[in-house]
C-alpha cells in the first residue's frame, strides 16, 4: 500500500515537474507578460 | 490585406488596436507605450493584419520610432493607413497627416476622443477635413468603442484606391518636388521621396542617381534663396500654413470651461508632497491594511488550517510516506503557498498603480522628477521605464527604448531594476510582516531607497566614459486626465497577478522541491537535519561574503542565491527551510524561525541587497538584449551587485552603531 502510495504521488510531482520544467524551457524564467512584447499574439512566450 | 496604425504618442493608437484586435496589448495613459511595432489580426476578418506603429509626430529619422515606423511604411507597402488622430489636438496631430498623404498608400483618418472633443463644445466639421487632405475622415472613441464599424468600412472602401491629390506647399515647391519626382524613375512612392531628398534626410535607405542628387541639391538651394529660411524649416512652415488653414473652415473651439486639476496636482509646492502623500497611501492600503488582512487570511486560513491539513490528510489515508508528506506540505505547499501567500496584496497594489496610470496622473510625475533627476544626470523621461519596472523589469527596461540619449538609454536600463518590481514585493511584505510587525513604513523606505540607488547611481556612471553626454531637452505632451477605465484597469491587473501566479507554478515550484531535497539530503544522499544538508554545505561557503552585510548564515546566502533565477525565490526558499507555512498552520503568524535567524537590522540590510543586487535571469536577459554589448551587460551586472553590497555594508555597520 506504502509503495503503491508513494509511486502515485512521486509520479504526479515528476508530471509536475517535466511539466513545469518544459513551460520554462519553452517560456524563459522571465514572466514579465505580454506587456511590451512586439507580438500581439497574448501567448505569454519568451520574446 | 494589411492595414498599418499609425499616429502622434498617447493618441489612442494601442487602444484602438486592441479594440479591433481583440488584443491585451499594454495601454497607458502617457506617450511612448508603443517602442516596437506589434501586430495582430482583426477581430472582424481574421485575414486583414493590424500593425501597431511606435507613437511619432513626423516621418524625419531623429528618432528610433519614427525609424520603426517609417521603414514599416516603406518597405512593408500596407494596403491601407489608418492616421489615428487626437481629435481634442487637432493641429498638431495633422502634421503627420499631411506626410502619410505623402507616401501615396491609401489614408484613413480616425478622429479619436470625439466624446471629449463633444464634451468640450468644440466643433469639428469633418466633410472640410476630407475635402481638405483628399481622404476620408472618421469620428471614433477608441476608449469607448465607438466608431469602429464606420472605419473598418471606410478602410474597406479606399483599399486599392489611388488616393487624391491635394497641393500642400506653395507653388514654388510642388513645382520642384515635381521636378525631382521626375529624375526619380520607376520608383515607389516617388512624392515621398522626392520630398525626403529635398529635405536633406540622410537616412533614405534608398539608392539614387547622381543626377537626382544634384537635382535635389541645386532645387534645395533655389528654394533657400526663394524663402529665405533653411529646407527644414520652409516644409514644416509651409505643412502648418496649410493646416491652419484648413483648420479655419472647420473647427471651432469649445467655449466651456472646465477645472484643470494640475492647479493643484502640479502646483510648484504641493505637487511633489501630493506624489509623496498618494504613493504612500497607495502602499498603505496594499501592503500595510486592506492586503495584509487577504494575505493574512491565504496565509494562516487557507493554506495553514486547509490546504496543509488536507493535504497530509489525504496523503496520510492512502498511506503514503512520512518523507514524501513532509516533500508536499513543506516543501510544495510551504514553499509554493509562501510566494501565493502575498497574491492579494500584489494584486491591491497592481489595480492602485493601474487606477494612477490610466488616469493620466503617473505621465505628469515624470515631468515633476525631470528636474530633480536631471540635477543626477538623468532625465524625467527615464522615469517611465522605471515606473513601468514596478510591475515587472523586462518591460521596464524595454521602455528605455523610448529614450533618445544612447547614454541617457544605457544608464536607464542598468538602473530601472533598482526599483523594486513585483517579484520583490513579497521578500519586502514577508521581511516587514515578519520582522517589523507589518510596519506602514518598510514598503515606501524600499521604493524610496530604489530612488535613490537610481539617482546616486545617475551621478556615479554620468562622470564615466560612456555614459558622459550633452543634456538632451525632455519633451513629452502631457496626456488629458480621464476616468479610468474599467476594462483598462482590470485587464492590467489580471495581467500581472496571472504572470506571478504562472511562475509560482512554475519557476518557484521547482526551485521549492530542489531546495527541499537539497536541505533534507546530504551529498551521501541521507535523509539529514537541514544544517547537515547539502545546502547547508553549499550555504556555509558563500555565507562568509555576506557576513559583513548581517546576514552571514548559510540560509540567507541560499535564499539570495535563489533569488537570481526569480526574485520570489527568496520567499520559497524561507518557506522551505524556516517552515513559515508550519507555524501558520497554528493560526498565528509568528514568523518565529525568521525572527530568530535575522535582527531588525540585518533583516532590513538583506531586504534591500537583496532588491539593490543584480535582478533575476529575466531582467539579466533584457539588459543584455538591449544593451547589445556584452561587455557593458557584464558591467551592468557587476555595477549592480557592487553598490548593493557597498551600500548594505555601509548600512549595516553605521546601522549597529544606532540600533
Amino acid at each position: 500500500m506504502e509503495l503503491f502510495a508513494n509511486i502515485l504521488v512521486v509520479g504526479i510531482i515528476a508530471l509536475m515537474m517535466i511539466k513545469a520544467v518544459k513551460h520554462i524551457k519553452k517560456n524563459g524564467v522571465c514572466e514579465g507578460g505580454c506587456a511590451g512584447c512586439p507580438n500581439a499574439c497574448n501567448c505569454g512566450k519568451k520574446q | 490585406m494589411k492595414i498599418a496604425l499609425a499616429g502622434n504618442p498617447n493618441s489612442g493608437k494601442t487602444t484602438l488596436f486592441n479594440g479591433l484586435t481583440g488584443s491585451n496589448q499594454y495601454v497607458g495613459n502617457w506617450p511612448g507605450v508603443t517602442v516596437e511595432k506589434k501586430e495582430g489580426k482583426l477581430l472582424a476578418d481574421k485575414s486583414i493584419t493590424l500593425t501597431d506603429l511606435p507613437g511619432i509626430y513626423s516621418l524625419s529619422p531623429y528618432t528610433n520610432e519614427e525609424i520603426v515606423a517609417r521603414n514599416y511604411l516603406i518597405n512593408e507597402h500596407p494596403d491601407v493607413i489608418i492616421n489615428i488622430v487626437d481629435a481634442t489636438n487637432l493641429e498638431r496631430n495633422l502634421y503627420l497627416t499631411t506626410q502619410l498623404r505623402e507616401i501615396g498608400i491609401p489614408v484613413v483618418v480616425a478622429l479619436n476622443m470625439m466624446d471629449v472633443v463633444r464634451k468640450q463644445g468644440t466643433f469639428i466639421c469633418v466633410k472640410s477635413l476630407e475635402e481638405a487632405y483628399g481622404c476620408p475622415f472618421v469620428e471614433i472613441s477608441a476608449l469607448r468603442s465607438e466608431g469602429f464599424t464606420d472605419l473598418l468600412n471606410k478602410v474597406y472602401s479606399v483599399k486599392g484606391t489611388e488616393p487624391q491629390k491635394r497641393l500642400i506647399f506653395d507653388h514654388h515647391i510642388e513645382e520642384h518636388v515635381n521636378e525631382l519626382e521626375n529624375t526619380l524613375g520607376d520608383l515607389n512612392y516617388k512624392r515621398y521621396y522626392a520630398v525626403r531628398l529635398l529635405e536633406n534626410d540622410q537616412r533614405l535607405g534608398i539608392e539614387v542617381s547622381k543626377e537626382t542628387l544634384e537635382t535635389a541639391e541645386r532645387v534645395r538651394k533655389e528654394l533657400e534663396g526663394i524663402f529665405d529660411d533653411d529646407i527644414e524649416s520652409i516644409f514644416a512652415t509651409e505643412r502648418y500654413e496649410y493646416i491652419e488653414k484648413s483648420m479655419k473652415t472647420c473647427h471651432k473651439c469649445g467655449l466651456k470651461k472646465t477645472f484643470n486639476p494640475d492647479t493643484i496636482l502640479m502646483n510648484k509646492y504641493l505637487a511633489l508632497p501630493i506624489f509623496a502623500f498618494v504613493m504612500f497611501c497607495v502602499y498603505y492600503i496594499s501592503v500595510t491594511t486592506i492586503g495584509t488582512i487577504a494575505t493574512d487570511w491565504v496565509n494562516d486560513t487557507l493554506i495553514g488550517e486547509i490546504i496543509i491539513p488536507g493535504a497530509q490528510n489525504l496523503l496520510a489515508s492512502i498511506g503514503t510516506s512520512e518523507w514524501l508528506i513532509a516533500l508536499i506540505t513543506d516543501g510544495v505547499i510551504g514553499g509554493v503557498g509562501a510566494v501565493l501567500g502575498f497574491l492579494p496584496q500584489l494584486a491591491l497594489l497592481f489595480f492602485l498603480l493601474s487606477l494612477l496610470e490610466d488616469s493620466g496622473y503617473m505621465a505628469r510625475i515624470a515631468f515633476l522628477l525631470d528636474k530633480i533627476f536631471r540635477k543626477f544626470g538623468l532625465s524625467g523621461k527615464s522615469f517611465i521605464p522605471i515606473l513601468i519596472g514596478t510591475g515587472c523589469s523586462v518591460p521596464g527596461i524595454m521602455a528605455s527604448r523610448t529614450i533618445e540619449s544612447e547614454s541617457d538609454r544605457k544608464m536607464t536600463v542598468i538602473t530601472t531594476s533598482f526599483m523594486p518590481c513585483s517579484a520583490k514585493l513579497p521578500v519586502i511584505a514577508m521581511i516587514s510582516g515578519a520582522m517589523f510587525g507589518g510596519a506602514s513604513w518598510v514598503a515606501p523606505s524600499a521604493y524610496f531607497i530604489g530612488i535613490v540607488a537610481i539617482l546616486i547611481s545617475g551621478l556615479v556612471l554620468k562622470k564615466t566614459k560612456p555614459f558622459k553626454s550633452e543634456e538632451a531637452p525632455f519633451i513629452m505632451e502631457l496626456p488629458a486626465y480621464h476616468m479610468p477605465k474599467a476594462s483598462n484597469v482590470f485587464k492590467h491587473t489580471w495581467e500581472r497577478v496571472r504572470s506571478f501566479a504562472v511562475k509560482a507554478g512554475t519557476v518557484i515550484f521547482v526551485a521549492c522541491i530542489v531546495i527541499w531535497l537539497l536541505s533534507n539530503f546530504n551529498f551521501a544522499f541521507e535523509m539529514v537535519d537541514s544544517n547537515e544538508s547539502m545546502l547547508a554545505d553549499i550555504g556555509s561557503v558563500i555565507a562568509p561574503v555576506f557576513k559583513p552585510l548581517g546576514f552571514g548564515t548559510w540560509e540567507a546566502s541560499v535564499a539570495t542565491l535563489t533569488g537570481l533565477a526569480a526574485k520570489e525565490n527568496i520567499v520559497g526558499t524561507f518557506g522551505v527551510l524556516y517552515g513559515t507555512a508550519e507555524v501558520a498552520e497554528d493560526g498565528m503568524e509568528i514568523w518565529a524561525n525568521l525572527q530568530q535567524a535575522f535582527t531588525p537590522l540585518s533583516a532590513y540590510c538583506f531586504l534591500i541587497f537583496n532588491l539593490l543586487c543584480a535582478p533575476c535571469i529575466g531582467a539579466l536577459g533584457a539588459i543584455k538584449r538591449e544593451i547589445g554589448k556584452g561587455k557593458i551587460a557584464v558591467f551592468a551586472l557587476t555595477y549592480q551587485t557592487i553598490f548593493a553590497y557597498i551600500v548594505t555594508f555601509i548600512m549595516y555597520n553605521v546601522g549597529k552603531v544606532f540600533f
